[in-house]
């Protein structure tokens, strides 16, 4: 531990000769809102983090603003709390944003057959997804913490639940879906969680059997309540399958 | 050893046959009708614009071997290893990280380079490098609104011909296929197309839609405020019917400023 201090201060110190920020600006300027439980919020839980764990933090965001990222070394010592809070928050890689679904005003009204390319110009690298792969069962335990909150939650985590199959997510993911029938999009990540897992009921001889499959594929269909309230038993049919 | 490898390549381009020369044509000063109706991003205006001197096509991978040549200047990409990728089979916006990428191997080190292709436009650059490019030439890249009033030629439809894309092939190098999961159709120009290659717009500028997303100097308003965005319009190669449909006088997409991707280019300004 003792050592692992010192290579951050000393990091921290070559970070800030390098950039020359301070600290507390990067704070205030990166301030890791992350909702989730507010009696469990691992983002803000400052008992939790100790003064090493600010300092990585904050170096964490010094780097969110230059094209370079944090060294293989600080990325290793990152717990998996920070790996998520990296991930979702400070992403590696790039995106480019020319969707037409980002302006698109009927794009409420339709099922795309992948995610809206509307969540910013940086995606999560694959290093980070690796790492969060890496320590699965434990972020899906953060995750399903966060889906309880109805605090909006940043759109990678719905890459993310999909990347990981999060198949476990489901029952916080519906209840959220019921919660925010208006607006919320779960029900959308499940639909892509079952087209991940092959579900013969959802992608045979139904009307998302050419979503995005086939040489006669489809991109969108339109949304109705019909269509989302499939979805969502199918979802949980297919998790009382998987997991009961 | 890296410099003398550029200014090989900038030998072997220079003696290939010479790509085109770089025109420019002149905007006449007016009042233009701009954006569209209830556009998040671009609404629709009117603007009192001065005269200016646009680039015909989109600078060359030639042209562009000639500045790092002359100025050692390095790419983000070769500083960072941080370009991205695309290759045939990939999902809808999706692009892989490639640390070999860079304007020279736009594909990465395990597919050619542009030897081959010194009139193609240079790509697998970020704005942070077309800014250099141009403060070495001493021209600079079009403000929105200048990009937007020369793709136009004074229409005031998406397209300089009208109102449907149903043209857009005869001007612009895109993605014909519906997606870019396979290639099932035939297409000429998969990614770049050499400058020029396509026919021109009324006003005599090639490629302002399709083969490379352009980048311009400013962000429009509406824009999110935090990051480090850097505009560009045009849409590519690599836009489909299907997922983009960028290739028009209307639409603005967005990227890192210190991103870079081989299907983002530029052309200049001067005054």
């Amino acid at each position: 531990m003792k050592l692992n201090k010192l290579r951050v201060l000393l990091f921290v110190a070559l970070s800030f000769a390098f950039n020359g920020r301070t600290v507390c600006e990067n704070r205030q300027e990166h301030s890791l809102n992350f909702p989730g439980d507010p009696g469990n919020n691992f983002c803000t839980r400052s008992a939790r983090l100790d003064s090493v764990l600010i300092v990585k933090t904050d170096t964490i965001a010094v780097y969110a603003l230059r094209p370079i990222r944090i060294s293989d070394s600080l990325f290793a010592l990152l717990t998996h709390e920070e790996h998520l809070i990296h991930a979702l928050d400070y992403p590696e890689q790039y995106r480019q944003i020319c969707s037409l679904y980002s302006i698109d005003p009927l794009a409420q009204k339709k099922i795309h057959a992948y995610f809206r390319n509307d969540w910013g110009e940086r995606s999560m690298s694959e290093r980070q997804r690796a790492a969060l792969k890496e320590n699965r069962t434990e972020v899906i335990d953060l995750i399903k913490g966060c889906l309880k909150s109805d605090d909006p939650i940043n759109n990678r985590m719905k890459d993310l639940i999909v990347e990981l199959n999060a198949t476990e997510c489901i029952p916080e993911m519906v209840d959220r879906v019921k919660r925010n029938k208006q607006t919320d999009t779960y029900y959308f990540t499940c639909m892509l969680l079952l087209i991940k897992n092959n579900n013969p009921e959802l992608l045979e001889g139904t009307e998302f059997e050419r979503f995005y499959t086939g040489s006669n594929r489809i991109y969108d269909l339109r949304k109705t309540t019909e269509r989302m309230e499939k979805i969502l038993t199918l979802v949980q049919t297919f998790y009382q399958s998987t997991f009961d | 050893m890296k410099s003398v490898a550029t200014l090989l390549l900038f030998i072997l381009l220079s003696l290939s046959p010479r790509g085109p020369e770089s025109g420019f044509v002149k905007i006449e000063g007016g009042v233009y009708s701009l954006g569209e109706k209830d556009h998040p991003f671009n609404p629709k205006r009117e603007v009192n614009m001065n005269s200016f001197y646009i680039s015909t096509h989109e600078v060359t991978n030639e042209e562009f071997a000639e500045f790092i040549t002359t100025t050692g200047y390095i790419t983000t990409a070769e500083r960072y290893h941080n370009a991205m990728n695309f290759y045939v089979g990939l999902g809808e916006y999706e692009w892989k990280e490639d640390s070999t990428a860079c304007w020279k191997f736009p594909f990465g080190t395990r597919n050619p380079g542009i030897e081959s292709k010194h009139d193609h436009p240079v790509t697998c650059i970020s704005f942070e490098d077309a800014l250099a490019y141009c403060a070495w030439k001493g021209e600079r890249l079009p403000t929105l609104d200048e990009w937007e009033i020369a793709s136009r030629c004074a229409n005031k439809d998406r397209y300089f011909w009208g109102k449907d894309s149903g043209e857009i092939t005869t001007y612009a190098n895109i993605w014909i296929n519906p997606d870019h999961r396979d290639t099932l159709l035939h297409d000429p120009w998969l990614f770049t197309a050499p400058v020029m290659s396509q026919k021109p717009n009324p006003w005599g500028l090639h490629d302002m839609y399709g083969n490379v997303f352009e980048f311009c100097a400013d962000l429009p308003p509406a824009f999110p405020k935090a990051g480090q965005l850097a505009a560009a319009r045009g849409g590519s190669w690599w836009c489909s019917t299907n997922s983009c449909n960028y290739f028009n006088s209307v639409d603005i997409g967005r990227v890192n400023r210190y991103a870079s991707f081989p299907n983002h280019g530029f052309r200049t300004v001067k005054e």
